[in-house]
């Protein structure tokens, strides 16, 4: 029995399409998690030459996987997947990265992906709740950083509490971009309020450190980083997206600002 | 270097571990990523402090301090260096000066709205640019290094 396993394993006994879409199973898990095009292109290839793929051709947009491989049989696959929401989970990125390195070191065989995945998939770090833990450092953090004192801190972490309730229920929303309206709207209303009750002094530091949540901030400097690497389309693509949600939360912004106009003079 | 400096990256790092925690690293990372945060801090005020007050160079410097710290951590930690990048460069994350942006167009003061605009455009390609110098500083390193293995091996 165990013979005919290890015969199973050994290279070119898979059909080109079960590779194809085992690996682009993954390739598509890293996209969701927050993977960068060319990781996912090269974990696809590596995984499909791998398995005896000859020629393995990738690409990857922030929200399209393309694939197309021939194995060294002549037979091909060209298979496509489609990802609309990917969101920052360093977790599952890792997870993926060490299952597609053991994949391709034949440590785990294909048809245990699935599973794989799925138990990666159950996994968390820490309980989401510490998420708002988060959320009250990461903003309360920039008041300071921006020049805020130990009061303006405290609203930003209050507002960071409501942004990250948004943030975690990021699926409930239609679109992105209405996400990033109402998101920056309550965190903004929210922190307006309690300046308003006398709470922070510096409107400006306090608003920033709730900005900083808000803003894809890294989603420029990962675009800008695309483009200066040659995956031109992604980083456009990228940089479009980025600069729609940072007008977005400008707007949700300006709106909550507009309704508090005695606060901001 | 003065007090205020001091509290401002410890602020920083502060704000480096909440992203962290938001962007789910697994615990044992985010002590990596707080030090990737408080290189990223240290170099951008050093450089404001003692080099230039040019906010592109010191940028360009922190990120590329802050991906070659990441890089580095890839081997420490056994993950990608994305992991440690991410949080580790949101401080320089131009916040500020999209916040003023906003601000001033608000308040309809429109040369301020693009002065502010693009700054963070400048502020946005500098650390784009220091991330990449990283990746091709490590592009060519791993040519080099499979150059040697392939000599090694000659049959």
């Amino acid at each position: 029995m165990t013979e005919v396993k290890n015969e199973e394993i050994s290279k070119g006994s898979y059909t080109a399409d079960f590779i194809l879409a085992k690996a682009l199973d993954i390739g598509e898990n890293i996209l969701r998690c927050g993977g960068e095009p060319y990781r996912i292109e090269d974990t696809v290839t590596r995984i499909c030459v791998a398995y005896g793929a000859e020629f393995a051709d990738i690409f990857a947009l922030p929200s399209l996987i393309i694939a197309n491989i021939r194995m060294k049989d002549g037979t091909y696959s060209s298979q496509v997947r489609r990802v609309y929401q990917t969101s920052n989970n360093m977790y599952l990125l890792e997870k993926m990265n060490n299952l597609s390195r053991d994949i391709c070191f034949k440590k785990v065989s294909l048809e245990d992906v699935p599973t794989e995945i799925e138990n990666a998939k159950k996994g968390r770090p820490f309980p989401d709740l510490l998420c708002y833990i988060g959320g009250i450092l990461g903003a309360g953090g920039f008041a300071v950083f921006f020049g805020g004192n130990i009061y303006d801190a405290l609203v930003a972490a209050v507002a960071g509490i409501v942004v990250t309730f948004f943030n975690l229920h990021k699926t409930a929303f239609v679109n992105q971009m209405i996400h990033s309206v109402i998101s920056s709207f309550v965190g903004a209303i929210v922190s307006l309020a309690l300046i308003s009750f006398g709470v922070g002094q510096n409107t400006d530091m306090i608003l920033i450190g709730v900005i900083m949540l808000l803003i894809p901030g890294l989603a420029f400097g990962n675009a800008v980083r695309d483009l200066l690497f040659g995956d031109t389309v992604s980083g456009i693509i990228q940089l479009v997206q980025a600069i729609l949600i940072a007008v977005m939360v400008a707007f949700g912004f300006t709106v909550a600002m507009m309704i508090f106009g005695g606060v901001f003079s | 270097m003065s007090m205020d400096i001091i509290i401002k990256i410890i602020a920083g790092v502060i704000s480096t571990i909440g992203f962290a925690i938001i962007f789910k690293l697994r615990v044992k990372h985010i002590p990596l990523a707080a030090i990737d945060g408080l290189i990223a801090c240290v170099v951008y005020f050093c450089c404001l402090e003692f080099i230039s007050d040019d906010l592109f160079i010191a940028n360009m410097l922190a990120s590329f301090a802050t991906a070659g710290f990441a890089e580095i951590c890839a081997r420490i930690g056994k993950a990608p260096a994305t992991i440690f990048l991410l949080p580790g460069c949101i401080a320089l994350v131009p916040g500020g000066s999209l916040y003023n942006a906003m601000r001033s167009l608000l308040i309809k003061d429109y040369d301020e709205f693009g002065a502010q605009l693009l700054t963070t455009g400048k502020v946005a390609i500098a650390i784009g640019g220091g991330i990449i110098a990283v990746s091709i500083i490590r592009y060519f390193l791993n040519q080099i290094k499979c150059n040697k293995n392939n000599k090694k091996e000659p049959a």
